[in-house]
């Protein structure tokens, strides 16, 4: 939901703090992005925790999500920086990424239904 | 210090090698040919795939029954050294034209480190199930921090007191001092150690 806004928010950032000192700049899109990048850094120990719930030990259930986790973010990053952007603009990239995060959390909790 | 803690800090060092060293990597790949946008898009994939396989190949030595610390360690010196060289081998594979040797060398660069984070986590873990996500949150927590802290002291500090040249090697010096430090207090910190200050 966040990244939808996001471009929008940044903007709007840049544009009130576009006198200030760089370091209040940087503060203030630290805390604009705390809550989104929170969220997805608290996903890899749930996940650690569920699959090491199934007698895997931490550093197997770490090493094969973080194994995926890292190869999706070099396919995102190759896909954006070397194919996305040659087509179209930012924000679009950014929305598409905000619709592939929705996508997951549906399909994620429609699993969730499924597995209760 | 307890092999909790010892954990601990092995992440907080790797996240911040790790990130350091990446921006240390685009600098030297926008030098080369690519502006900055491209330049981090460039070394960030192979950075990323590097991360990927080293964290497949932790996770190999994690099942292995192996003992953690002394493979860990082991990876971790050979990263360090593998780090000191790439300012002397990047120069003059680039000034023969041979400039696509560079993915090779950021995909190896990052996943001789990325090795050491599931077994930092395995360490770090609790065994109580209860306490497991709370515990490997917490050495993840310090893994974030140092790749926090990597970027910002390197970027900003580092590289204005210093050429690329030397940052590069003074990561790699770094890698194996944090390490040794944090043998000091580990099981089997006599070998290790030794092994890191040879």
């Amino acid at each position: 939901m966040f990244g939808l806004f996001s471009v929008a928010a940044i903007r709007a950032l840049g544009d009130v703090l576009i006198d200030s000192h760089p370091a209040t700049l940087a503060a203030a899109n630290f805390l604009v992005l705390l809550v989104p990048t929170s969220m997805m850094g608290a996903t890899l120990p749930m996940l650690v925790a569920y699959v090491a719930k199934g007698g895997a030990s931490v550093g197997v259930s770490i090493g094969g999500l973080y194994f995926a986790n890292t190869l999706g973010a070099a396919i995102g990053c190759y896909i954006i920086g070397f194919l996305w952007l040659m087509h179209f603009d930012l924000p679009s990239a950014v929305n598409a990424a905000a619709m592939v995060n929705l996508a997951v959390a549906a399909i994620v909790a429609s699993m969730a239904r499924g597995l209760r | 210090m307890t092999q909790v803690w010892f954990a601990r800090w092995v992440s907080l060092c790797v996240g911040f090698l790790s990130l350091s060293q990446e921006i240390l990597l685009v600098r030297l790949v926008g030098f080369v040919h690519h502006s900055p946008p491209r330049a981090l898009s460039f070394v960030l994939v192979f950075f990323l795939l590097g991360i990927a396989v080293g964290a497949h190949v932790g996770k190999l030595v994690c099942r292995s029954g192996s003992n953690p610390v002394s493979a860990m360690g082991a990876v971790l010196l050979f990263a360090g050294v593998f780090d000191a060289t790439i300012p002397f081998i990047t120069a003059p594979l680039v000034a023969a034209d041979h400039d696509h040797i560079l993915p090779m060398i950021i995909f190896v660069a990052a996943t001789l480190k990325s090795v050491a984070f599931p077994i930092a986590h395995q360490l770090g873990s609790s065994d109580d199930s209860s306490k497991l996500g709370s515990s490997v949150s917490k050495v993840y927590f310090f893994n974030i921090v140092g790749s926090t802290l990597g970027p910002l002291l390197t970027g900003f500090v580092l590289l204005q007191m210093v050429g690329l040249e030397h940052a590069l090697l003074f990561g790699s010096r770094s890698a194996r001092s944090g390490l040794a430090c944090g043998a000091q207090h580990a099981p089997g910190r006599a070998a290790l150690s030794w092994l890191l200050q040879s």
